[in-house]
């Protein structure tokens, strides 16, 4: 038999998931409020898109299915853009999940640890050398998405009313953060993503720089390269026996 | 810390925070919102800390839990309280995690012999770990339950058997005793003034039933409040003391009034003991 103050919980914990009125009311609004607030606050161009009722709705769904697994809901709503991409109802809203995505990359970036950037010099000396294994920059995130996500993220962030006429074409959205209050959110074509993911699986700079180029020939990879590294995306390798885990 | 009043800090209100040239003012934050591993709000704080006194008010290690505190948020909070050196570190009597669950809510706790055995090796896991004396949060009642212990009586008990100290929330005690029933002044009376370590004043609100009081963090202060937070300083003398205000969020200027005030109440006992 449990221990009366764990049965107590059981049976308090299951209350909590069915509607109810008067006091229990109050723990069940705040519980699914948390949720709520955590996943308002990680989404808000996914609020913007349904409209402040309907996204409401919708959180309580997710929070319900989904509920927080950890007492830190600043990065609450992994699996948001998942979930909304097997709702029936975001079928008439082929662009959404991905929304979520972009929306997702931006927070991770925004809580990610912070490093100093290589800057342009210390790149270029890291290419002459031929060899060098550079690391992206820890609060780098980046996609590539089927739909125009990060352009109708994009158009959000200008002043409400602007129009949103997005070519519909897969792109790459990138967020770098190389100081904490500083945030770059740019498109990104092809081969910065090539470039990108490559050094982010261990390639050397001068391995993904020829791939890029190979796959895109027609693109100027020097000149995607120095844009890259112009918003921070790089820093110097890991010495040994360090590691930069939280 | 000397016995100032300090405000709950909200990004919204960095500039002014960081600018104003209040003496002794303090901050305080939800720890959870500080366990990442970089950017701008560890910034903010970071900041912050410079030139102010912090306090770190954890609201998920679910001590009143069924379960042990979790080694990771433990070790999470931690790394807060190296980083940021807190003048206070505060929790509450609450729990908020079952069966691999999180509650984003403070539960309540039937005040039993066992609650009251599992609350005290709790708090003293955290104080072990964190090398340091934390504070425990008087919770706020929307329930009835069955109790073994008086409130008063299990607050002093736990913090004698563990040796943590109390924060207590004068907003919580008004809002409980008229959701259930007491005296607010009485209970508050029955607190020892030697375990009162800080104390919160907030506002709160009605539910759309006209029934509960709601701790919704969401109003100014009340008045009641008030007048309990006068008497209370009037007996145990000045304690650091803080605004808190999650909702409705007003100007800064605002809430620097209310943060006035309570530094008012908390002169006048100063300049009476001097």
């Amino acid at each position: 038999m449990l221990p009366e103050q764990h049965a107590f919980q059981r049976q308090f914990a299951a209350l909590l998931d069915r509607p109810a009125e008067g006091p229990l009311a109050v723990y069940r609004n705040t519980v699914l409020n948390g949720a709520v607030e955590a996943l308002r606050a990680n989404y808000p161009v996914v609020e913007q898109i349904l409209g402040t009722d309907m996204f409401k709705a919708v959180a309580v769904d997710f929070a319900s299915d989904r509920p927080p697994q950890r007492p830190v809901l600043a990065l609450y709503g992994g699996r948001f853009a998942d979930w909304l991409g097997e709702q029936a109802w975001a079928g008439d809203l082929p662009y959404l999940a991905d929304v979520a995505r972009v929306e997702r990359l931006r927070v991770e970036s925004l809580m990610a640890a912070d490093a100093t950037p290589l800057a342009p010099p210390e790149v270029r000396a890291a290419v002459g050398m031929g060899d060098a294994r550079l690391r992206l920059h820890p609060s780098v995130r980046f996609a590539w998405l089927p739909t125009p996500a990060m352009s109708i993220w994009l158009a959000h962030q200008r002043p409400m009313g602007s129009e949103i006429a997005p070519e519909w074409k897969a792109e790459g959205a990138l967020f770098a953060r190389p100081s904490p209050f500083l945030i770059h959110a740019p498109r990104i074509g092809q081969a910065g993503h090539r470039i990108l993911f490559g050094v982010r699986l261990g390639e050397t700079l001068n391995a993904a720089m020829a791939a890029a180029s190979r796959l895109y020939p027609q693109k100027d990879c020097t000149a995607v390269l120095a844009s890259l590294v112009n918003l921070g995306v790089f820093t110097a390798p890991l010495a040994k026996g360090q590691n930069d885990d939280f | 810390m000397t016995p100032a009043a300090g405000l709950g800090f909200k990004p919204e209100h960095f500039d002014e925070a960081a600018a104003s040239p209040a003496a002794g003012l303090w901050f305080e934050v939800h720890a959870e919102n500080y366990m990442v591993a970089g950017g701008p709000r560890l910034a903010m704080l970071d900041a912050l800390r410079r030139d102010r006194d912090l306090s770190l008010h954890g609201v998920g290690l679910s001590l009143a839990g069924a379960e042990d505190p979790d080694p990771d948020h433990l070790a999470a909070l931690k790394r807060l309280v190296d980083r940021y050196q807190p003048a206070l570190v505060s929790e509450h009597l609450a729990w908020s995690r079952l069966d691999g669950r999180c509650f984003p809510d403070l539960l309540p706790v039937p005040r039993t012999n066992e609650a009251l055995a599992r609350l005290a090796a709790n708090i003293g896991r955290v104080q072990d770990a964190l090398g340091r004396q934390i504070l425990i949060e008087n919770p706020t009642h929307y329930l009835a339950l069955a109790h073994d212990w008086s409130e008063t009586s299990f607050l002093a008990e736990f913090a004698k058997r563990s040796g943590c100290g109390l924060l207590i929330d004068v907003n919580n005690v008004v809002v409980g005793a008229h959701n259930i029933g007491f005296d607010a002044a009485a209970w508050l009376a029955g607190i020892p003034a030697a375990l009162v370590g800080e104390i919160h004043l907030a506002g709160h609100s009605l539910d759309v039933a006209g029934e509960l009081l709601i701790d919704s963090h969401d109003a100014p202060v009340s008045d009641e409040v008030w007048t309990l937070f006068a008497a209370l300083i009037e007996r145990i003398g000045p304690r650091p003391a803080l605004i808190e205000r999650d909702g409705n969020l007003p100007r800064f200027a605002e809430l620097m009034a209310e943060r006035g005030r309570a530094q008012a109440i908390l002169d006048g006992e100063m300049a009476l003991a001097a």
